[in-house]
């Protein structure tokens, strides 16, 4: 059995750990580029029965997400914190690896004759609704959402599982699936309601995204976060006032939970998108419209959108008048790494004990 | 219910078709769903309120012994043969003996702390081994090595026939698996998992008290 109860809800109160580590993503820095995705997929899964796994993903919002319309298939807790029941999300769903005609095209001489093309006709994949976006020319609008499993402080996969595979790290709040332990029964799957449980089929057990903890024991931030191009991914502690994460969420509270009612206080966050003005009939930029409409990041980001949004301008121009503003300096990280993950700046390549 | 001792071969003690089972005392076993209130899993218990399980409700049993080895052959009705092995929403189709490896083991909570059980778990989708498994409490079941429990299922208009064999003593570590002799009197409760109806883990049809199976000298 587990041995330590983080994570769990004893007498109505959730046992925290005594740290807890936690992302920041800048949505407004996204380029939507998937080199977070494919830095995790290097880095852990290329083993057997991962090809269709990605512990991070980069969906197109709005959308339908990975896996197909995760938003609707339940978990998590409910207003009173009694469990929810949950949807297992298909392989389908997620989105199969993609057997593809290379040999046929590339070495089967005919290479201008037949495309390269999935050898299955796939219905779905990570990111299949790619700039599809929402709204009507001239005012259509899509921003990106980087997601991976959230570290939540109740986490609702650690309470569904019956065998204690799931374990909260009390010193850093990373949740891990003990592979040992798990026996493939995914009722975790089932119970997270962010969906981001993969199922190993050929190993028969659960697995999800670890927060690159070997990394973080040797002061390297998480692949996703290090490998990103535009810099947005912030790793920190929850409670460290000189850290990018505490400033963004809790000091400036621009940067806010997805989904929040769905009841496991999650650790990643996210600094919501701003957008251009609405064009009206005439062509001409409505500047008091926003082209996202603000009900649609409400229902992703809660009602602190608002405000979070309004903070946001507010800087921006008190930088335009020349004034200095310590949100934008948080946000712009002027000296990577140590602004944006201050506690693991180490570079991995100068690590001891990396494999070649 | 009494096992009989036969001079039989092997083979055919492991064939759930083999004629030797008419020889054979018929146990005819209710099974029920495991006690929704005792799931180890908050989640499960809320989520199984509205989700019935533990849908095969009877089991059918034979027990025969050669002097050196045991047959179990268990019979039940299910209408889908679920032998894939799992993915996506599918679970496999399964069936387990469990014996007490302590006097007192409790079976409802599959054992308890210094009072282990030892189950045979057979599953479709491995059909020739079953698993040996310790358990010492709900949601500890641990596989051990490899018990040499033979099995061999058959699936035929709607019928689940699984046999499971295994020599009467056990070269396995004291206090992973139940030992036997002729003559004795050993306590076994059943268990079967519907696959297609999303059954794994504790959720799964149980004969929710011990019986004694005594093995003829």
């Amino acid at each position: 059995m587990a041995s330590n109860l983080v994570g769990r809800m004893r007498d109505g109160a959730v046992i925290r750990p005594k740290r807890q580590l936690a992302m920041v993503f800048d949505l407004n820095k996204c380029l939507g580029c998937h080199t977070c995705a494919m830095a995790c997929k290097t880095q852990w899964t290329s083993g057997e029965g991962m090809d269709a796994m990605w512990w991070t993903v980069v969906n197109t919002q709005p959308g339908r997400g990975t896996p197909r319309d995760w938003e609707k298939m339940g978990g998590g807790f409910d207003a009173s914190g009694e469990a929810r029941s949950g949807q297992l999300p298909t392989r389908e769903d997620f989105g199969d690896a993609w057997e593809f005609n290379h040999e046929e095209v590339f070495q089967g001489g005919k290479g201008t004759s037949v495309h390269l093309r999935p050898r299955t006709n796939p219905t779905w994949g990570p990111n299949w609704d790619e700039d599809q976006g929402g709204g009507e020319y001239p005012n259509a609008y899509y921003f990106y959402l980087p997601r991976l499993c959230n570290h939540c402080t109740h986490p609702a996969c650690l309470e569904a599982c019956p065998r204690s595979a799931i374990e909260k790290r009390e010193e850093d709040g990373v949740v891990l699936l003990n592979e040992d332990r798990c026996k493939g029964y995914r009722f975790c799957a089932e119970a997270c309601p962010y969906k981001r449980i993969y199922f190993n089929a050929t190993r028969g057990i659960s697995q999800k995204c670890i927060f690159c903890f070997p990394r973080l024991e040797k002061g390297v931030a998480p692949a996703c976060a290090r490998q990103c191009p535009g810099r947005l991914r912030f790793v920190g502690y929850r409670d460290d006032p000189n850290g990018p994460i505490w400033k963004l969420v809790d000091k400036w509270k621009v940067a806010l939970p997805l989904h929040a009612e769905f009841g496991t206080e999650p650790n990643v966050f996210y600094v919501p998108p701003l957008a251009p003005p609405r064009h009206d009939a005439a062509g001409r930029p409505d500047r008091d419209k926003p082209r996202i409409p603000i009900e649609y990041l409400r229902s992703l980001f809660g009602d602190g959108v608002d405000q979070a949004l309004e903070t946001l301008r507010a800087e921006m121009e008190k930088r335009r008048r020349g004034e200095e503003s310590e949100l934008l300096r948080t946000l712009i990280v002027y000296r990577w790494p140590k602004d944006i993950f201050p506690d693991f700046p180490n570079d991995p390549a100068s690590v001891e004990g990396r494999s070649a | 219910m009494r096992v009989r001792r036969l001079a039989a071969g092997t083979a055919d003690l492991l064939d759930p078709g083999s004629s030797l089972w008419s020889k054979a005392e018929t146990g005819t076993f209710e099974l029920i769903p495991t006690p929704l209130a005792m799931q180890p899993s908050a989640y499960v218990r809320a989520s199984r309120e509205q989700r019935p399980f533990g849908r095969v409700r009877e089991v059918e049993v034979r027990v025969l012994h050669d002097g050196e080895h045991v047959a179990f052959l268990l019979a039940w009705d299910d209408p889908d043969r679920d032998v894939e092995p799992p993915g996506d929403e599918r679970f496999p189709d399964g069936a387990a003996l469990l014996f007490p490896l302590a006097s007192d083991a409790p079976l409802v909570t599959m054992g308890a702390e210094g009072r282990a059980v030892n189950a045979w778990h057979w599953r479709a989708d491995r059909p020739e081994r079953a698993r040996n498994n310790v358990a010492a409490g709900l949601g500890t079941t641990r596989v051990t090595q490899d018990a040499s429990i033979a099995t061999s299922a058959r699936w035929d208009h709607g019928r689940w026939r699984v046999v499971f064999r295994r020599t009467l003593a056990s070269t396995a570590p004291a206090g992973e698996a139940v030992r036997m002799k002729p003559g004795d009197a050993v306590l076994v409760a059943f268990a079967v998992w519907d696959g297609s109806n999303g059954e794994r883990g504790g959720l799964k049809s149980f004969s929710p008290a011990w019986h004694t199976i005594t093995l003829e000298g």
